[in-house]
């Protein structure tokens, strides 16, 4: 029997974000301290794992240890993500050099998403993430009545924007097959906790004038991604990462698209709506 | 006289819907006895191409001041020199805006009339082009319903939509920046004196008011797209020498990709506009 610990081992990585977990790859299979992580993940943001080295299916069976999978292939196998020419996606996924939350098309975002590296960039490809709760949490009192009180459009056309910026009007149409959602700025979660709802898929505020409500975004952007709630990764193989998506906003850092960069990405469903 | 006059001065199409190319020496161009065909001719076609004439700074000033009231740059500089190497150009960062459709001056009371750019140094071969879209002709081929729609409807302009084509994720601080600049409602449609109208769109345009701001991105990408289609456009590949002149009231363009190190020099000068959007 491999000896166990009696409880899960983690540190901080920075104050207002992150925490390094260091139990064994055995002790997270084996959905021992599922609860404990799933806590740790909605206080920390985003939690690493360093060189635990999760095989394609271990990282599925770790995932499902922490909630209901969302299945992202046919065969719900871990999704790859790489920008090499060969995936169809590759240009969407030029959208996730922007600070952005995944899935805020639908009322009920994703919990979490676990990502691994399989093949990491030589140089940039770092993943970054930010604590939309800490940047809530810290925001000057007098702002947080009226910010309460706003809906932001979000839509794909506004991501997709960012990455090409005159586009064709066929493919605007194309983007807009996803609908728009309109979704509170500021999210009150069941627990009572709350954090910001931004990032490169809004539009605009609603009841405001466009460029105001730009203005707003853009500030609140840069509020909540400001170093002190902002943790950088930088990838090495067999490292895999869980981040909060109901909590955070995350990006990526440039790289070479012929570096063979490859992750592995498995998905929690959401348990609840933006509100 | 009238035979001698054709020699010193011939133009020729360059598409049915835009361009002319003038054939014309130096002389008969600087001496201001075609001004008045040349401002027709710019009104009718958007954009003039005055190939290989070489002419110095000195020559293209003279020239310019021929044509109406010179307008000079910001810092009260005749010639404006367009290069995207930061060491040539203070603002070469804004420069990069005219990698996207726009028309100049969108803050003016009234937009400048022409702008003449002059090749000094090539970009490579295949790049650096200046494309010209001719807003008059796209205007006159939408169909009724457009054109009704579109009456009364304003956008409201602006440098920070610009400038978030090329920074798309802007600190706060550069933001207010940009900011500064302010923001100027236009009409989409604009009902020039001559009773021609023109759209009035391009990359400033961030919104169109009492819509919303997704619908309206999408009518402004659609008016955009339609208006520097193939039927509207030229896209002139340089050589050193060439000059070339646009209707700044009644054209968008845009400079297409070079390498920003490459050297690629324009020299330009301006005419002031003298008639407001409305």
């Amino acid at each position: 029997m491999p000896v166990t610990q009696d409880r899960l081992d983690w540190k901080e990585l920075k104050a207002d974000i992150g925490a390094e977990v260091r139990s064994s790859k055995a002790e997270l299979l084996s959905g021992r301290y599922a609860p404990q992580l799933r806590e740790l993940l909605e206080q920390r943001g985003v939690l690493v794992f360093p060189r635990v080295d999760f095989s394609s299916e271990e990282q599925v069976i770790f995932t499902r240890t922490l909630g209901d999978f969302v299945a992202d292939t046919p065969d719900g196998s871990a999704y790859a993500i790489t920008m090499d020419p060969s995936n169809r996606s590759a240009a969407l996924l030029k959208g996730s050099f922007f600070w952005h939350f995944d899935g805020y098309m639908n009322d009920v975002p994703i919990l979490a998403s676990v990502m691994s590296c399989r093949v990491p960039a030589p140089s940039g490809g770092e993943t970054e993430f930010c604590n939309t709760y800490a940047a809530w949490d810290a925001l000057p009192d007098g702002h947080k009545p009226q910010l309460e009180e706003m809906r932001v459009v979000h839509a794909l056309a506004s991501a997709q924007l960012a990455v090409e910026p005159e586009p064709s009007y066929a493919t605007f149409q194309k983007w807009l097959q996803v609908p728009r959602n309109t979704l509170p700025l500021v999210w009150t979660h069941r627990s009572g906790r709350k954090s910001l709802v931004i990032g490169s898929s809004a539009v605009n505020v609603l009841d405001i004038d466009p460029l105001e409500g730009l203005e707003l975004l853009v500030w609140l952007r840069d509020w909540a991604t400001q170093d002190r709630f902002t943790y950088s990764h930088q990838w090495s193989a067999g490292d895999a990462v869980i981040w909060d998506n109901t909590g955070t906003l995350h990006r990526a850092r440039a790289y070479d698209p012929a570096s063979g960069r490859l992750m592995l990405r498995t998905k929690l469903a959401g348990e609840e709506p933006v509100a | 006289m009238a035979t001698a006059a054709k020699a010193r001065f011939v133009s020729e199409e360059l598409k049915p819907k835009i361009g002319s190319r003038i054939l014309a020496d130096k002389e008969a161009l600087l001496s201001g006895d075609y001004a008045d065909a040349i401002l027709d001719l710019l009104e009718q076609r958007g954009v003039l191409v005055f190939p290989e004439i070489h002419f110095t700074d000195e020559e293209q000033v003279a020239f310019t001041q021929t044509l109406g009231t010179f307008a000079r740059e910001l810092r009260g500089e005749e010639i404006y020199k367009i290069t995207l190497d930061s060491g040539q150009n203070a603002t070469a960062e804004y420069l990069k805006g005219a990698f996207f459709w726009h028309f100049d001056g969108f803050m003016s009371p009234m937009p400048i009339r022409a702008s003449l750019l002059s090749s000094k140094v090539l970009s490579p071969a295949g790049t650096g082009n200046t494309e010209f879209a001719n807003t008059y002709a796209a205007y006159e081929a939408l169909s009724d319903e457009d054109k009704q729609h579109l009456d009364g409807l304003k956008a409201v302009h602006a440098l920070a939509a610009t400038q978030l084509d090329v920074t798309p994720e802007p600190s706060y601080e550069q933001w207010k920046q940009w900011r500064a600049i302010g923001r100027k409602e236009l009409p989409l449609v604009w009902a020039h004196r001559s009773g021609r109208k023109s759209l009035v769109i391009g990359n400033s345009a961030h919104n169109i008011l009492n819509y919303d701001p997704l619908d309206g991105e999408e009518l402004l990408i659609r008016l955009r797209d339609f208006a520097t289609g193939p039927d509207f456009t030229y896209s002139h590949e340089w050589k050193v020498g060439d000059l070339v002149m646009w209707d700044n009231t009644g054209s968008l363009h845009r400079a297409t990709y070079y390498p920003l190190d490459c050297g690629r020099m324009l020299h330009r000068t301006k005419l002031e506009g003298d008639e407001p959007i409305i």
